[in-house]
């Protein structure tokens, strides 16, 4: 009874009871790198070389993150959605999709931040920052009402809805 | 004496529909637009819709918005308003200025009527109905 291929330990598949087999091996070995240029070896220029710490390309998660900390940043200085909108090269719909948790609580994730910041150097016994810490602690956001400025960007939305709609969905 | 009318113009993003005094367009239609792109509440747009005394271009930006309140309701996945947007499209149909339903004798639509004692439609100016009338309604020459 001849021995099948895989249940006996020790059975090569070189093993020259199969003719068939062991010539299509001897083929590809042969043969060498298959051809084209998915399998030929890619030369990068040196400004394409990322020098990254991790030596990586940052995620696709990581970009976006970096993108939500620009938006709040510009939240934070005071832009409007349609400047933030020209910065970032999109819709102010799609801005607003996007980047809506930005958009309403940037000044605050950005303020946080700095407190943050302020805070951990305080803690290495750095007075200047403890001073201004101290001075800050009381500091609120200047005159803000956030339930009359989500009121009003939802109007704004409807009006900009409503002129789209009597133009056809045009803009 | 003939009145010249306004060649067409757009007053923030609406577009002034034509047959109109330079007049009206600046004491009756842009501040109807500004008050009505103020309207908040539902209830007012609707009433504002269905108010066949208002300029054309007014009560056609309360149904868009009232369209608009219903759409965007819809896609932040929250309970829609109770508007019937069957009757809103209704009370604003041939209204544009493109619509062979347009009125040539009044401001709105053919089938705008006054109900009971509520408000008429505003009239145009017999000159521009004469106009409008030439112009939806081309004489054709016979054979």
């Amino acid at each position: 009874m001849q021995p099948r291929i895989g249940l006996i330990r020790g059975f090569s598949a070189r093993d020259n009871r199969i003719p068939i087999l062991f010539n299509r091996i001897n083929a590809v070995a042969k043969r060498g790198r298959p051809k084209g240029s998915k399998n030929t070896p890619r030369l990068h220029l040196t400004s394409q070389v990322i020098d990254d710490a991790d030596g990586k390309k940052p995620t696709a998660a990581e970009r976006h993150r970096a993108l939500k900390w620009q938006v709040a940043v510009y939240v934070h200085g005071g832009m409007d959605v349609v400047g933030i909108a020209a910065v970032m090269g999109m819709t102010i719909e799609k801005l607003r999709v996007l980047f809506a948790w930005e958009l309403q609580h940037g000044w605050a994730l950005v303020h946080a931040e700095e407190l943050r910041r302020l805070d951990a150097q305080s803690a290495e016994g750095k007075t200047a920052a403890t001073k201004l810490a101290l001075a800050t602690g009381g500091a609120e956001r200047p005159a803000e009402n956030p339930e009359a400025d989500a009121a009003k960007a939802r109007h704004d939305n409807v009006i900009e809805l409503a002129l789209k709609l009597m133009h056809g969905g045009k803009k | 004496m003939t009145i010249k009318y306004e060649p067409p113009e757009t007053y923030r993003g609406i577009e002034i529909q034509n047959f109109q005094t330079r007049d009206r367009i600046e004491g009756r239609v842009k501040p109807q637009i500004d008050l009505v792109m103020g309207l908040g509440n539902i209830a007012e747009l609707f009433r504002y819709c269905s108010d066949v005394s208002k300029p054309p271009e007014a009560r056609l930006l309360a149904a868009a918005m009232l369209e608009a309140i219903f759409g965007q309701a819809a896609n932040d996945r929250r309970v829609r308003p109770e508007i019937d947007l069957e009757l809103v499209k209704a009370c604003s149909a041939g209204l544009e200025q493109e619509s062979s339903w347009r009125s040539p004798t009044s401001y709105g639509c053919l089938c705008d009527q006054q109900i009971g004692d509520g408000p008429e439609p505003e009239m145009r100016p017999v000159e521009l109905t004469k106009e409008q009338l030439e112009s939806t309604y081309p004489v054709r020459s016979s054979r």
